[in-house]
Protein backbone atom coordinates (compact mmCIF):
# COMPACT_ATOMS: atom_id res chain seq x y z
CA UNK A 1 0.00 0.00 0.00
CA UNK A 2 1.27 3.48 -1.03
CA UNK A 3 1.75 6.00 1.91
CA UNK A 4 -0.67 8.29 0.01
CA UNK A 5 -3.27 7.27 -2.83
CA UNK A 6 -5.10 10.11 -4.54
CA UNK A 7 -8.01 8.84 -6.28
CA UNK A 8 -10.36 10.27 -9.04
CA UNK A 9 -10.15 14.01 -6.90
CA UNK A 10 -11.98 16.54 -8.83
CA UNK A 11 -12.09 19.97 -7.05
CA UNK A 12 -14.31 23.09 -7.82
CA UNK A 13 -14.45 26.47 -7.24
CA UNK A 14 -17.82 28.65 -7.50
CA UNK A 15 -17.24 32.06 -8.82
CA UNK A 16 -19.75 34.35 -10.29
CA UNK A 17 -17.81 33.81 -13.74
CA UNK A 18 -19.05 30.49 -13.53
CA UNK A 19 -17.81 26.79 -11.49
CA UNK A 20 -13.82 26.50 -12.15
CA UNK A 21 -12.44 22.90 -11.97
CA UNK A 22 -9.38 23.55 -10.70
CA UNK A 23 -9.06 19.59 -10.71
CA UNK A 24 -10.31 17.11 -12.39
CA UNK A 25 -9.96 13.96 -11.80
CA UNK A 26 -6.52 13.42 -11.01
CA UNK A 27 -5.42 9.98 -9.45
CA UNK A 28 -1.59 9.39 -8.36
CA UNK A 29 0.37 7.75 -5.20
CA UNK A 30 3.47 8.34 -3.76
CA UNK A 31 5.07 5.61 -1.62
CA UNK A 32 7.40 5.82 1.70
CA UNK A 33 10.57 8.06 1.03
CA UNK A 34 9.83 8.67 -2.77
CA UNK A 35 10.38 12.30 -4.06
CA UNK A 36 7.42 12.98 -6.59
CA UNK A 37 7.24 16.53 -8.09
CA UNK A 38 4.27 17.91 -9.52
CA UNK A 39 4.71 20.06 -12.93
CA UNK A 40 2.94 22.64 -15.08
CA UNK A 41 2.19 26.18 -15.87
CA UNK A 42 0.50 28.76 -13.53
CA UNK A 43 -3.26 27.55 -13.03
CA UNK A 44 -2.94 23.99 -13.78
CA UNK A 45 -4.00 22.97 -10.79
CA UNK A 46 -1.39 22.22 -8.81
CA UNK A 47 -1.69 23.96 -5.11
CA UNK A 48 -5.26 23.51 -5.06
CA UNK A 49 -3.65 19.40 -5.57
CA UNK A 50 -1.55 20.08 -2.28
CA UNK A 51 -4.14 21.96 -0.14
CA UNK A 52 -6.79 19.71 -1.10
CA UNK A 53 -4.42 16.47 0.48
CA UNK A 54 -4.43 18.73 3.90
CA UNK A 55 -7.75 19.85 3.71
CA UNK A 56 -7.18 23.43 3.33
CA UNK A 57 -9.00 24.49 0.42
CA UNK A 58 -10.97 27.43 1.51
CA UNK A 59 -14.29 28.98 0.65
CA UNK A 60 -15.42 28.82 -2.79
CA UNK A 61 -13.36 25.58 -2.87
CA UNK A 62 -14.31 22.38 -2.05
CA UNK A 63 -13.71 18.76 -3.23
CA UNK A 64 -16.60 17.41 -5.25
CA UNK A 65 -15.27 13.59 -5.30
CA UNK A 66 -12.89 11.40 -4.64
CA UNK A 67 -10.57 9.72 -2.26
CA UNK A 68 -7.11 10.56 -0.50
CA UNK A 69 -6.11 7.87 1.72
CA UNK A 70 -2.98 8.50 3.36
CA UNK A 71 -1.48 5.34 4.91
CA UNK A 72 -4.92 3.48 4.20
CA UNK A 73 -6.75 6.02 6.24
CA UNK A 74 -9.42 8.18 4.44
CA UNK A 75 -8.42 11.65 4.59
CA UNK A 76 -11.65 13.11 3.31
CA UNK A 77 -13.40 11.25 6.12
CA UNK A 78 -11.53 12.54 9.41
CA UNK A 79 -13.16 14.49 11.90
CA UNK A 80 -11.46 18.09 12.86
CA UNK A 81 -9.53 16.76 15.56
CA UNK A 82 -8.13 14.01 13.81
CA UNK A 83 -7.49 16.58 10.82
CA UNK A 84 -5.46 18.64 13.22
CA UNK A 85 -3.39 15.39 14.20
CA UNK A 86 -2.42 14.85 10.59
CA UNK A 87 -1.68 18.35 9.39
CA UNK A 88 2.07 19.04 10.82
CA UNK A 89 2.08 15.77 12.16
CA UNK A 90 2.44 13.38 9.87
CA UNK A 91 1.54 15.86 6.75
CA UNK A 92 3.44 18.83 6.30
CA UNK A 93 3.55 22.10 4.12
CA UNK A 94 6.11 24.31 3.03
CA UNK A 95 4.55 27.26 1.42
CA UNK A 96 5.91 29.23 -1.62
CA UNK A 97 6.63 32.35 0.26
CA UNK A 98 8.03 31.91 3.53
CA UNK A 99 8.05 35.41 4.59
CA UNK A 100 3.72 34.77 4.49
CA UNK A 101 4.10 31.94 6.14
CA UNK A 102 5.55 32.64 9.36
CA UNK A 103 4.11 35.20 12.06
CA UNK A 104 5.28 38.44 11.74
CA UNK A 105 5.04 39.16 15.92
CA UNK A 106 6.97 35.70 16.88
CA UNK A 107 10.25 34.55 17.27
CA UNK A 108 11.39 31.86 14.65
CA UNK A 109 12.15 29.47 17.37
CA UNK A 110 8.85 30.26 19.05
CA UNK A 111 7.04 29.21 16.31
CA UNK A 112 8.76 26.28 15.64
CA UNK A 113 8.91 25.10 19.40
CA UNK A 114 4.79 25.91 19.17
CA UNK A 115 4.76 23.27 16.72
CA UNK A 116 6.01 20.36 18.31
CA UNK A 117 4.04 21.73 21.57
CA UNK A 118 1.01 20.95 19.47
CA UNK A 119 1.58 17.41 18.41
CA UNK A 120 3.97 16.43 21.61
CA UNK A 121 3.63 15.93 25.18
CA UNK A 122 6.82 17.59 25.72
CA UNK A 123 8.08 20.41 28.49
CA UNK A 124 8.64 23.96 27.21
CA UNK A 125 12.76 23.45 27.40
CA UNK A 126 12.55 19.89 25.46
CA UNK A 127 10.30 21.96 22.49
CA UNK A 128 13.23 24.63 22.98
CA UNK A 129 15.69 22.27 22.46
CA UNK A 130 14.22 20.69 20.01
CA UNK A 131 13.64 23.75 18.09
CA UNK A 132 17.19 24.57 18.01
CA UNK A 133 18.51 21.46 17.29
CA UNK A 134 16.21 21.59 13.73
CA UNK A 135 17.37 24.99 13.47
CA UNK A 136 20.75 23.91 13.13
CA UNK A 137 19.69 21.04 10.92
CA UNK A 138 18.37 23.53 8.42
CA UNK A 139 21.97 25.16 9.00
CA UNK A 140 20.93 28.69 10.71
CA UNK A 141 24.57 29.69 12.29
CA UNK A 142 24.29 30.75 15.59
CA UNK A 143 20.88 28.62 16.16
CA UNK A 144 20.75 29.06 19.89
CA UNK A 145 20.79 32.98 19.67
CA UNK A 146 18.91 33.19 16.84
CA UNK A 147 15.84 31.24 18.42
CA UNK A 148 15.08 34.53 19.72
CA UNK A 149 14.81 36.51 16.42
CA UNK A 150 12.23 37.86 14.79
CA UNK A 151 11.40 36.70 10.51
CA UNK A 152 12.39 40.27 9.78
CA UNK A 153 15.70 39.75 11.05
CA UNK A 154 15.98 36.90 8.67
CA UNK A 155 16.78 36.67 4.65
CA UNK A 156 14.42 35.20 2.20
CA UNK A 157 16.44 32.07 1.57
CA UNK A 158 16.65 31.81 5.91
CA UNK A 159 12.85 32.26 6.65
CA UNK A 160 12.97 29.57 4.17
CA UNK A 161 14.77 27.13 6.38
CA UNK A 162 13.00 27.68 9.30
CA UNK A 163 9.88 26.77 7.02
CA UNK A 164 11.16 23.44 6.34
CA UNK A 165 12.38 22.98 10.10
CA UNK A 166 8.76 23.95 11.46
CA UNK A 167 7.52 21.49 8.71
CA UNK A 168 9.89 18.56 9.69
CA UNK A 169 9.84 19.01 13.27
CA UNK A 170 7.11 16.54 14.25
CA UNK A 171 9.19 14.01 11.13
CA UNK A 172 5.93 13.97 8.77
CA UNK A 173 5.86 11.49 6.90
CA UNK A 174 5.04 13.03 3.67
CA UNK A 175 6.26 16.80 3.09
CA UNK A 176 4.50 18.80 0.69
CA UNK A 177 6.35 21.94 -1.29
CA UNK A 178 4.24 24.27 -2.85
CA UNK A 179 7.23 25.33 -5.05
CA UNK A 180 9.21 25.78 -2.07
CA UNK A 181 12.11 27.96 -3.80
CA UNK A 182 9.94 30.40 -6.64
CA UNK A 183 10.33 33.31 -3.86
CA UNK A 184 14.25 33.05 -4.17
CA UNK A 185 17.26 33.39 -6.31
CA UNK A 186 18.67 30.65 -7.61
CA UNK A 187 22.20 30.12 -5.06
CA UNK A 188 19.83 30.02 -2.27
CA UNK A 189 17.55 27.74 -4.22
CA UNK A 190 20.27 25.78 -4.62
CA UNK A 191 21.18 25.23 -1.51
CA UNK A 192 17.38 24.48 -0.03
CA UNK A 193 16.66 21.99 -2.27
CA UNK A 194 20.09 20.58 -1.53
CA UNK A 195 19.18 20.51 2.40
CA UNK A 196 15.10 19.00 0.78
CA UNK A 197 16.90 16.13 -0.43
CA UNK A 198 19.60 15.63 2.78
CA UNK A 199 16.42 15.74 5.19
CA UNK A 200 14.33 13.70 3.05
CA UNK A 201 17.04 11.12 3.06
CA UNK A 202 17.92 11.34 6.99
CA UNK A 203 14.05 11.55 8.23
CA UNK A 204 12.99 8.53 5.32
CA UNK A 205 10.70 11.02 4.64
CA UNK A 206 8.23 11.12 1.16
CA UNK A 207 8.17 14.90 -0.28
CA UNK A 208 5.54 15.98 -3.06
CA UNK A 209 7.33 19.36 -4.76
CA UNK A 210 5.16 21.25 -6.47
CA UNK A 211 7.01 23.11 -9.10
CA UNK A 212 6.99 25.07 -12.77
CA UNK A 213 10.81 24.61 -12.90
CA UNK A 214 11.89 21.49 -14.71
CA UNK A 215 15.86 21.88 -13.71
CA UNK A 216 14.50 22.04 -9.98
CA UNK A 217 12.63 18.49 -10.63
CA UNK A 218 15.14 16.94 -12.16
CA UNK A 219 17.79 17.43 -9.37
CA UNK A 220 15.16 16.36 -6.75
CA UNK A 221 12.71 13.60 -7.50
CA UNK A 222 12.67 10.26 -8.58
CA UNK A 223 9.26 10.84 -10.40
CA UNK A 224 7.18 13.75 -12.13
CA UNK A 225 3.89 14.21 -13.28
CA UNK A 226 3.24 16.89 -15.35
CA UNK A 227 -0.04 18.53 -15.31
CA UNK A 228 -2.70 20.66 -17.55
CA UNK A 229 -5.64 22.66 -17.08
CA UNK A 230 -6.47 20.48 -14.10
CA UNK A 231 -5.59 16.92 -15.28
CA UNK A 232 -1.92 15.18 -15.16
CA UNK A 233 -1.40 14.68 -18.98
CA UNK A 234 2.50 12.36 -18.17
CA UNK A 235 4.02 10.84 -15.73
CA UNK A 236 7.18 9.18 -15.95
CA UNK A 237 10.35 8.32 -13.91
CA UNK A 238 12.03 11.88 -14.00
CA UNK A 239 14.90 10.19 -16.44
CA UNK A 240 12.48 8.89 -18.90
CA UNK A 241 10.25 11.86 -18.87
CA UNK A 242 12.74 13.96 -19.62
CA UNK A 243 14.46 11.99 -22.29
CA UNK A 244 11.82 10.15 -23.69
CA UNK A 245 8.65 12.98 -23.11
CA UNK A 246 5.54 11.52 -24.89
CA UNK A 247 2.92 14.20 -24.52
CA UNK A 248 3.14 16.98 -27.00
CA UNK A 249 2.79 19.76 -24.16
CA UNK A 250 5.70 18.38 -21.99
CA UNK A 251 7.89 18.40 -25.19
CA UNK A 252 6.99 22.23 -25.20
CA UNK A 253 8.17 22.50 -21.71
CA UNK A 254 11.35 20.51 -22.52
CA UNK A 255 12.07 22.92 -25.47
CA UNK A 256 11.23 25.74 -23.20
CA UNK A 257 14.00 25.40 -20.92
CA UNK A 258 17.38 27.73 -21.88
CA UNK A 259 20.40 26.17 -21.85
CA UNK A 260 24.25 27.18 -21.13
CA UNK A 261 25.71 27.81 -24.47
CA UNK A 262 22.61 27.51 -26.51
CA UNK A 263 22.98 29.81 -29.64
CA UNK A 264 19.62 30.29 -30.43
CA UNK A 265 18.48 33.94 -30.34
CA UNK A 266 14.74 33.05 -28.99
CA UNK A 267 13.39 30.28 -26.44
CA UNK A 268 10.90 28.44 -27.98
CA UNK A 269 7.39 28.95 -26.21
CA UNK A 270 4.27 26.96 -26.56
CA UNK A 271 1.99 29.07 -28.25
CA UNK A 272 -1.38 30.49 -26.37
CA UNK A 273 -1.94 30.18 -23.19
CA UNK A 274 -3.53 27.85 -19.96
CA UNK A 275 -7.36 28.26 -21.12
CA UNK A 276 -10.20 29.16 -18.67
CA UNK A 277 -10.93 26.62 -16.54
CA UNK A 278 -14.46 28.00 -16.46
CA UNK A 279 -14.80 27.46 -20.07
CA UNK A 280 -12.26 24.81 -21.15
CA UNK A 281 -11.69 23.80 -24.39
CA UNK A 282 -13.31 20.24 -25.72
CA UNK A 283 -11.77 16.90 -26.67
CA UNK A 284 -8.03 17.45 -25.35
CA UNK A 285 -7.49 20.25 -23.53
CA UNK A 286 -4.02 21.08 -25.26
CA UNK A 287 -5.63 21.28 -28.40
CA UNK A 288 -5.59 24.60 -28.91
CA UNK A 289 -2.07 25.28 -28.05
CA UNK A 290 -0.63 21.13 -29.57
CA UNK A 291 1.26 21.60 -33.07
CA UNK A 292 -0.19 17.84 -33.91
CA UNK A 293 -3.93 18.36 -33.17
CA UNK A 294 -6.13 16.85 -35.15
CA UNK A 295 -9.90 16.85 -35.61
CA UNK A 296 -10.13 13.58 -33.08
CA UNK A 297 -8.39 15.70 -30.24
CA UNK A 298 -11.13 17.92 -31.15
CA UNK A 299 -13.92 15.80 -30.33
CA UNK A 300 -12.59 13.05 -27.81
CA UNK A 301 -10.76 13.37 -24.47
CA UNK A 302 -7.77 11.51 -24.36
CA UNK A 303 -7.13 8.73 -21.49
CA UNK A 304 -4.07 8.67 -19.33
CA UNK A 305 -2.48 5.94 -20.99
CA UNK A 306 0.37 3.60 -21.17
CA UNK A 307 2.66 4.73 -24.12
CA UNK A 308 3.76 0.97 -24.86
CA UNK A 309 0.38 -0.43 -24.44
CA UNK A 310 -1.81 2.57 -25.45
CA UNK A 311 -4.11 0.79 -22.57
CA UNK A 312 -5.23 2.84 -19.96
CA UNK A 313 -3.67 2.04 -16.89
CA UNK A 314 -6.37 1.58 -13.78
CA UNK A 315 -3.56 0.57 -10.74
CA UNK A 316 -0.28 1.91 -13.09
CA UNK A 317 3.25 0.71 -11.32
CA UNK A 318 5.41 3.57 -10.28
CA UNK A 319 8.01 3.50 -13.00
CA UNK A 320 5.54 2.98 -15.76
CA UNK A 321 5.47 6.19 -18.64
CA UNK A 322 1.95 6.91 -19.22
CA UNK A 323 0.32 9.96 -21.29
CA UNK A 324 -2.51 11.56 -22.19
CA UNK A 325 -2.64 11.87 -25.94
CA UNK A 326 -4.44 10.07 -28.81
CA UNK A 327 -0.88 9.50 -30.31
CA UNK A 328 -0.67 6.00 -28.01
CA UNK A 329 -4.07 4.76 -29.20
CA UNK A 330 -3.50 5.07 -32.54
CA UNK A 331 -6.19 7.94 -33.18
CA UNK A 332 -3.80 10.55 -34.82
CA UNK A 333 -3.84 10.21 -38.86
CA UNK A 334 -0.50 11.98 -38.87
CA UNK A 335 0.45 11.69 -35.77
CA UNK A 336 3.26 13.40 -33.49
CA UNK A 337 6.42 14.80 -35.06
CA UNK A 338 8.70 15.91 -33.11
CA UNK A 339 12.65 14.89 -32.28
CA UNK A 340 14.54 14.47 -29.16
CA UNK A 341 18.23 15.38 -29.07
CA UNK A 342 20.10 14.27 -26.36
CA UNK A 343 23.26 16.36 -26.49
CA UNK A 344 26.79 15.38 -25.42
CA UNK A 345 26.06 17.62 -22.13
CA UNK A 346 22.98 15.79 -21.69
CA UNK A 347 21.11 18.72 -22.16
CA UNK A 348 18.01 18.24 -24.93
CA UNK A 349 16.68 20.12 -28.04
CA UNK B 1 9.08 34.60 26.50
CA UNK B 2 5.75 35.50 24.62
CA UNK B 3 4.10 31.74 23.74
CA UNK B 4 2.09 32.16 19.99
CA UNK B 5 -0.36 29.62 21.55
CA UNK B 6 -0.98 31.62 24.51
CA UNK B 7 -1.51 34.91 22.71
CA UNK B 8 -5.62 34.62 22.61
CA UNK B 9 -5.33 36.35 19.67
CA UNK B 10 -9.03 36.66 18.95
CA UNK B 11 -9.68 38.77 22.27
CA UNK B 12 -9.09 42.15 22.03
CA UNK B 13 -7.02 43.21 24.73
CA UNK B 14 -5.61 47.32 24.47
CA UNK B 15 -3.15 46.80 26.55
CA UNK B 16 -1.39 44.13 24.30
CA UNK B 17 -0.55 46.18 21.24
CA UNK B 18 0.51 42.41 19.44
CA UNK B 19 -3.41 41.18 19.77
CA UNK B 20 -4.99 42.10 16.61
CA UNK B 21 -8.80 44.55 17.29
CA UNK B 22 -11.47 41.96 16.78
CA UNK B 23 -13.36 44.72 14.61
CA UNK B 24 -12.58 48.09 13.42
CA UNK B 25 -13.83 50.74 15.59
CA UNK B 26 -14.47 53.00 12.36
CA UNK B 27 -16.88 50.05 10.93
CA UNK B 28 -19.49 50.29 14.40
CA UNK B 29 -20.78 53.47 12.68
CA UNK B 30 -21.37 52.04 9.01
CA UNK B 31 -24.04 50.91 7.17
CA UNK B 32 -24.17 47.37 5.92
CA UNK B 33 -26.80 48.74 3.01
CA UNK B 34 -26.71 45.94 0.72
CA UNK B 35 -27.89 43.46 4.23
CA UNK B 36 -30.34 46.56 4.80
CA UNK B 37 -31.63 46.87 0.95
CA UNK B 38 -32.13 42.96 1.19
CA UNK B 39 -34.15 43.44 4.04
CA UNK B 40 -36.25 46.24 2.93
CA UNK B 41 -37.00 45.41 -0.82
CA UNK B 42 -39.40 43.08 -1.77
CA UNK B 43 -38.75 39.78 -3.32
CA UNK B 44 -40.71 40.97 -6.79
CA UNK B 45 -38.93 43.73 -6.84
CA UNK B 46 -35.96 42.40 -6.70
CA UNK B 47 -36.55 39.96 -9.26
CA UNK B 48 -37.59 42.93 -11.44
CA UNK B 49 -34.45 44.52 -10.64
CA UNK B 50 -31.93 42.48 -12.39
CA UNK B 51 -32.30 42.40 -16.55
CA UNK B 52 -30.54 39.61 -17.89
CA UNK B 53 -29.45 39.65 -21.54
CA UNK B 54 -27.15 37.19 -23.57
CA UNK B 55 -25.82 38.40 -27.23
CA UNK B 56 -23.56 37.28 -29.82
CA UNK B 57 -20.47 38.60 -32.01
CA UNK B 58 -22.97 37.72 -35.16
CA UNK B 59 -26.09 36.33 -36.00
CA UNK B 60 -24.54 33.90 -38.69
CA UNK B 61 -21.92 31.76 -38.06
CA UNK B 62 -20.51 29.28 -41.41
CA UNK B 63 -19.54 25.53 -39.56
CA UNK B 64 -17.12 25.46 -37.30
CA UNK B 65 -16.68 28.99 -36.29
CA UNK B 66 -16.26 29.70 -32.85
CA UNK B 67 -19.57 31.82 -31.53
CA UNK B 68 -18.48 34.45 -29.02
CA UNK B 69 -21.28 34.83 -26.18
CA UNK B 70 -21.37 37.66 -24.21
CA UNK B 71 -23.90 37.50 -20.95
CA UNK B 72 -24.77 40.43 -18.70
CA UNK B 73 -26.68 41.01 -15.33
CA UNK B 74 -27.20 44.96 -14.87
CA UNK B 75 -29.16 46.10 -11.36
CA UNK B 76 -31.51 48.67 -12.71
CA UNK B 77 -31.92 50.09 -9.13
CA UNK B 78 -29.69 52.59 -7.63
CA UNK B 79 -29.28 50.47 -4.49
CA UNK B 80 -27.95 46.63 -3.91
CA UNK B 81 -29.94 43.91 -4.43
CA UNK B 82 -28.78 40.34 -3.19
CA UNK B 83 -30.80 37.22 -5.30
CA UNK B 84 -31.03 33.53 -3.82
CA UNK B 85 -29.76 31.27 -6.29
CA UNK B 86 -30.59 27.31 -6.21
CA UNK B 87 -26.84 26.76 -6.34
CA UNK B 88 -23.23 27.78 -5.58
CA UNK B 89 -23.34 29.07 -9.31
CA UNK B 90 -25.06 32.17 -9.63
CA UNK B 91 -25.69 31.41 -13.31
CA UNK B 92 -26.06 29.42 -16.64
CA UNK B 93 -26.36 29.15 -20.56
CA UNK B 94 -27.24 26.44 -22.78
CA UNK B 95 -27.50 26.03 -26.52
CA UNK B 96 -30.72 24.34 -27.64
CA UNK B 97 -31.39 23.06 -23.80
CA UNK B 98 -28.15 21.38 -23.70
CA UNK B 99 -26.57 23.17 -20.17
CA UNK B 100 -23.14 25.01 -20.98
CA UNK B 101 -23.10 22.90 -24.30
CA UNK B 102 -23.18 19.48 -22.67
CA UNK B 103 -26.23 16.80 -22.69
CA UNK B 104 -24.53 15.46 -19.34
CA UNK B 105 -25.58 15.90 -15.88
CA UNK B 106 -23.78 18.59 -14.04
CA UNK B 107 -21.82 18.17 -10.74
CA UNK B 108 -23.18 21.13 -9.49
CA UNK B 109 -24.48 20.87 -5.66
CA UNK B 110 -27.98 21.60 -5.31
CA UNK B 111 -27.51 24.15 -2.20
CA UNK B 112 -29.06 27.69 -1.77
CA UNK B 113 -26.79 30.39 -2.71
CA UNK B 114 -27.01 34.56 -3.16
CA UNK B 115 -25.95 36.88 -6.62
CA UNK B 116 -25.24 40.08 -4.92
CA UNK B 117 -25.00 43.86 -7.15
CA UNK B 118 -23.70 46.42 -6.04
CA UNK B 119 -26.32 49.79 -6.94
CA UNK B 120 -26.75 49.91 -10.61
CA UNK B 121 -23.62 47.41 -11.27
CA UNK B 122 -23.37 45.94 -14.64
CA UNK B 123 -21.68 42.10 -14.76
CA UNK B 124 -20.70 41.00 -17.89
CA UNK B 125 -19.10 37.53 -18.37
CA UNK B 126 -18.02 35.84 -21.77
CA UNK B 127 -18.24 32.27 -23.09
CA UNK B 128 -17.09 31.06 -26.47
CA UNK B 129 -18.72 27.72 -28.13
CA UNK B 130 -16.83 26.09 -30.87
CA UNK B 131 -20.40 24.63 -32.06
CA UNK B 132 -20.41 21.35 -30.54
CA UNK B 133 -21.84 19.35 -27.91
CA UNK B 134 -20.93 17.48 -24.95
CA UNK B 135 -22.27 13.87 -25.60
CA UNK B 136 -20.12 11.35 -23.00
CA UNK B 137 -17.40 12.22 -20.04
CA UNK B 138 -14.99 12.27 -22.87
CA UNK B 139 -17.08 12.62 -25.88
CA UNK B 140 -18.47 16.20 -28.23
CA UNK B 141 -19.93 15.66 -31.11
CA UNK B 142 -20.41 19.36 -33.97
CA UNK B 143 -23.64 20.41 -34.82
CA UNK B 144 -25.06 20.46 -37.56
CA UNK B 145 -26.43 23.70 -39.78
CA UNK B 146 -29.53 25.05 -38.44
CA UNK B 147 -31.10 27.65 -36.13
CA UNK B 148 -30.21 27.46 -32.51
CA UNK B 149 -31.37 29.29 -29.24
CA UNK B 150 -28.89 30.04 -26.76
CA UNK B 151 -30.30 31.09 -23.45
CA UNK B 152 -28.73 32.46 -19.84
CA UNK B 153 -30.37 32.33 -16.78
CA UNK B 154 -29.71 33.07 -12.94
CA UNK B 155 -30.32 29.48 -11.45
CA UNK B 156 -33.40 29.28 -9.71
CA UNK B 157 -36.80 27.21 -10.69
CA UNK B 158 -38.89 30.05 -11.46
CA UNK B 159 -36.09 32.28 -13.20
CA UNK B 160 -38.74 31.99 -16.23
CA UNK B 161 -41.41 33.27 -14.26
CA UNK B 162 -39.53 36.50 -12.44
CA UNK B 163 -37.98 37.21 -16.19
CA UNK B 164 -34.55 36.04 -15.02
CA UNK B 165 -34.02 35.05 -17.78
CA UNK B 166 -32.79 35.85 -21.62
CA UNK B 167 -32.70 34.09 -24.85
CA UNK B 168 -31.24 35.15 -28.51
CA UNK B 169 -30.90 32.89 -31.63
CA UNK B 170 -28.26 32.26 -34.71
CA UNK B 171 -28.20 30.38 -37.62
CA UNK B 172 -25.18 27.75 -38.53
CA UNK B 173 -25.33 28.17 -42.26
CA UNK B 174 -23.29 26.47 -44.78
Amino acid sequence: MALLEVEDLVVQFYTEDGTVRAVDGISYEIDRGETVALVGESGAGKSVTCLSLLRLLERPGEIVSGEIRFDGRDVLGLSDEELRDLRGNEIAMVFQDPSAALNPVYTVGEQIAEAIRAHEDVTDETARRRAIDLLERVEIPDAASRYSEYPHEFSGGMQQRVVIAMALSCEPDLLVCDEPTTALDVTIEAGILELLEDLAAEFDTAIQLVSHDLGVVAGLCDRVQVMYAGEIVERAPTEELYYDPKHPYTVGLMASIPRIGDDRDELPTIPGSMPDLVDVPTGCRFHPRCPYAEEACRLRAPSLVDVETGVPADEPAPNDHLAACHEYTDDLVDGLDYEVVVEDGGGLE
Amino acid sequence: MRRADDSRAVERDTDDPFTPAATDEGSRHTIDWEALSHAFLPVAVRHRAIDVSITTDRDVYAPGDPVSIGIEFRNRLPFPVRLRTDSPEPWTWAVDGATAASRLERPIPDRPDTFSFARSERKRFRREWPQRIRIADDEWTPVDSGQYTLEAWINREDAADCGLVATTEIEIRE
